[in-house]
């Protein structure tokens, strides 16, 4: 295993566990402050626990399977994912779909949660159960990207997975400093990046299964990279829609 | 129940929000995989002609969403 394959898994499996552990944390502080810290991380604490479990069971079974299976299995789930991610970027670049925002979701969030009524003493279940299910469902993105970039080879489960980790105590310990969503996290600009890095691992795991020789060997991985990093940069322009012409 | 529901949903969804576009990608995946078994010089034209055709797919994909 080179650093040609480490860096671009460690840096993808970063990323984007950073943009999604930043959308579970805005709807887990929502809750918080409208609906009291216990249910919030009670929930939160669940959610991260059965993750975990997630990641124990399907990252050694995936082990057991063939490598050359494997990876036109994982690349193929991993190009449909990065490619999805990587549109969705491109769209919002060119002003096609809106731009994230975690200030106007954690205000819809703590509308959401506030039109329930206030929470008066006991076990909050609607406090407990937002922000489990906001971890699992963001975490479950983030457990499926380690997963996928860690089953492509010997020895990348664990760097996909400690970049995780450390993306989580980042998220978290920032979340602790500023207590209020993490607006400032350029979360539309890393979407752009972990869709381009997942496309490109997607693309050289499905050809390494097929038996593809790629020109440079391992090096094509940056040069897939660059490539699809290229076309996804020239495709913001093309797809800025025309502004209306007012008579 | 609701829950499950929601998780298959989302799960589904991380890998297919418009179907003829990852129809496409998958196509042009199977179409690789015909051209490496099947042809002496597969192995090796593969992979540019995978990057090109993916690279054509994202740049069609997201012109025809941004056309309508």
């Amino acid at each position: 295993m080179t650093w040609t394959h480490i860096a671009p898994a460690v840096t993808a499996a970063f990323l984007a566990s950073i943009v999604e552990f930043v959308e579970a944390l805005t709807v887990v502080l929502a809750v918080g402050s409208v609906r009291g810290w216990r249910g919030a991380l009670t929930g939160a604490g669940m959610g991260l626990a059965v993750l975990l479990v997630l990641v124990a069971i399907f990252g050694p079974a995936l082990a057991l399977i063939p490598i050359g299976l494997v990876q036109i299995l994982v690349g193929t789930l991993l190009l449909l994912f990065g490619m999805r991610w990587l549109r969705k970027a491109i769209l919002r670049a060119a002003g096609v779909l809106a731009l994230h925002d975690e200030t106007a979701a954690f205000a819809k969030q703590a509308a959401a949660l506030e039109a329930h009524g206030v929470h008066s003493g006991g076990f909050d279940r609607v406090g407990f159960a937002t922000a489990f299910q906001i971890t699992l469902l963001e975490g479950v993105e983030v457990v499926f990207i380690v997963v996928a970039v860690g089953a492509g080879g010997a020895g990348l489960m664990l760097p996909a997975a400690l970049a995780a980790v450390a993306a989580l105590v980042v998220v978290v310990a920032i979340g602790a400093v500023v207590r209020g969503p993490l607006s400032r996290v350029p979360e539309n600009q890393l979407k752009f990046l972990v869709g381009v890095l997942l496309t490109a691992f997607g693309s050289f795991w499905i050809g390494e299964g097929l038996g593809v020789q790629w020109p440079g060997d391992d090096w094509s991985i940056v040069g897939l990279v660059a490539g699809f990093l290229l076309v996804a940069l020239a495709a913001v322009p093309l797809c800025v829609r025309p502004k209306a012409v007012r008579a | 129940m609701k829950l499950l529901k929601r998780i298959f949903d989302e799960a589904v969804g991380l890998f297919v929000d418009d179907g003829a576009y990852a129809a496409s990608i998958v196509v042009w995946l199977i179409g690789m995989a015909v051209l490496v078994r099947f042809t002496v010089f597969g192995p090796v034209v593969a992979g540019p002609l995978l990057f090109v055709g993916l690279a054509g797919i994202l740049v069609q994909g997201a012109l025809r969403k941004a056309r309508k």
